[in-house]
């Protein structure tokens, strides 16, 4: 209770900041995980919140006309994420920013756990690093963020979890971007000269779709995934198979 | 208080008795799948929302596709969102400048990357930045109580908020310690919610 309040300290004082933006991303992340276990800080953040709201109101301007039609016209039809997910998990908050940091695998899951969990405000938290070095790296990142932002964005998107040995993993689907990914954290290794493999079902059929080893996986499938009514998981030799070995190990319709 | 009654969406009525108490309710409708409800908070919301994205990011085009994000996310979210917890208003403001910031810093650093020798040489113009900011704000500075803030906290608080800047950049073009920044921003929003009535309740 020492060390770690010196630190809560410091980050206390970040709540008028982090209202504003005017963090860096290190230390919005920061600030987001605290928050999540900081009442006072929460507390005090809504306090902002007119404040911000304030400043926003200031700027009113009309919109472009336009605007109204192409914001409604891509609502129109779908409908908006149920009020629980089907499995509530804990209710932390989780930044994206923060996880974005971390390898690839990992940031995925953050973003499928963000569009299972979050309320609004962290899913505003998709900015990009703001380090000038690594741009190649930055703009690779930057373009599986966009892919990720349009999955997670998407009207229509769901996702499903589904159970691999014992370890959650999720499918995150939508059928109007054709996309889908699977994520997965510490998936056990399927076994010597194995991986895993991930099929469409239409139907009946399986088609083979994209294969890899155990870990930590957000991979995303190659397949047709509107046509698609279900994905199922199997392990088979390395380098994949045209038709699944049984048992599947996980199936998710979608 | 009404404990919002089963019947069938048909109040839209009711939005204009309490400006945020209609907000809420019209988040819940959007939360049902009910477009016309949604439609009729972006009514309520679009010039706020979209006034917040055009400051920051200085484009329309950009201003326009931030909105476009913020409103999907918000149609998809709408079933979650706690109105209990937080106002509409606020969370719909939140998301337009969080996305207009990372936006705005987004192309600053691909400017940055190309024009990094310009800047050194000729330095960063400041000063006119922030006339420019004055000027626009000088319209608005009474309505939302900037005016309460000393000039030093108004120019802060404005390049945080209106420019997108963080505490670090503030501090870097304003060429004072990072504490001050920070000191200057924290202080100004407080000052400023204290001028709105807010304060700590």
């Amino acid at each position: 209770m020492n060390e770690q309040n010196q630190h809560f300290g410091e980050l206390h004082d970040l709540a008028p900041l982090y209202s504003v933006d005017a963090l860096e991303p290190d230390e919005r992340a920061a600030f987001e995980r605290h928050l999540a276990q900081c009442p006072r800080c929460r507390a005090e953040l809504a306090g902002y919140a007119d404040v911000t709201a304030e400043l926003a109101a200031g700027t009113a301007q009309a919109p472009p006309a336009a605007l109204r039609a192409s914001v409604l016209s891509a609502i129109a039809g779908t409908q908006p994420l149920p009020a629980r997910p089907p499995e509530a998990a804990p209710a932390v908050v989780v930044s994206l920013d923060e996880q974005r940091r971390r390898r690839r695998g990992q940031r995925l899951l953050a973003a499928a756990a963000a569009a299972v969990l979050l309320p609004g405000i962290a899913v505003a938290g998709w900015s990009l690093g703001a380090r000038s070095e690594q741009q190649q790296q930055e703009q690779l990142s930057a373009q599986e963020q966009d892919r990720e932002n349009r999955l997670l964005a998407a009207p229509d998107v769901t996702t499903h979890r589904v159970d691999v040995d014992g370890r959650p993993a999720t499918l995150v689907v939508s059928r109007e971007e054709d996309e889908a990914l699977f994520v997965a954290a510490g998936l056990p290794d399927p076994g010597e000269g194995r991986e895993y493999q991930l099929w469409l079902l239409e139907g009946d059929t399986p088609i083979p779709d994209t294969h890899f080893s155990g870990g930590d996986v957000g991979i995303w499938l190659g397949g047709d995934v509107a046509r698609a009514g279900a994905v199922a998981l199997t392990v088979e030799p390395a380098g994949g198979s045209t038709t699944p070995t049984f048992p599947l190990v996980a199936v998710a319709e979608i | 208080m009404t404990d919002s009654g089963s019947g069938p969406a048909e109040s839209s009525e009711a939005v204009h008795e309490d400006p945020a108490a209609g907000l809420a309710e019209l988040v819940r409708r959007s939360g049902n799948g009910d477009e016309a409800g949604f439609a009729a908070l972006y009514d309520a919301t679009a010039a706020k929302v979209y006034g917040v994205a055009l400051r920051v990011v200085r484009s329309p085009e950009i201003a326009a596709e931030v909105v476009q994000e913020v409103y999907l996310m918000a149609w998809q979210q709408s079933a979650r969102f706690d109105t209990t917890r937080g106002s509409v208003l606020g969370w719909l403001c939140t998301l337009a400048h969080r996305r207009a910031v990372d936006r705005v810093r987004q192309v600053a650093r691909e400017r940055d990357r190309e024009q990094n020798y310009e800047d050194q040489r000729s330095g960063t113009p400041v000063d006119q930045t922030w006339q420019e900011v004055e000027q626009g704000m000088k319209t608005n500075e009474v309505r939302t109580g900037l005016g309460a803030l000393t000039p030093l906290q108004r120019e802060a608080v404005a390049m945080a908020y209106y420019q997108g800047f963080t505490y670090q950049e503030v501090a870097a073009r304003l060429e004072i310690p990072l504490g001050t920044a920070k000191a200057r921003i924290r202080d100004g929003l407080n000052r400023l919610r204290s001028a709105l009535g807010g304060g700590q309740s």
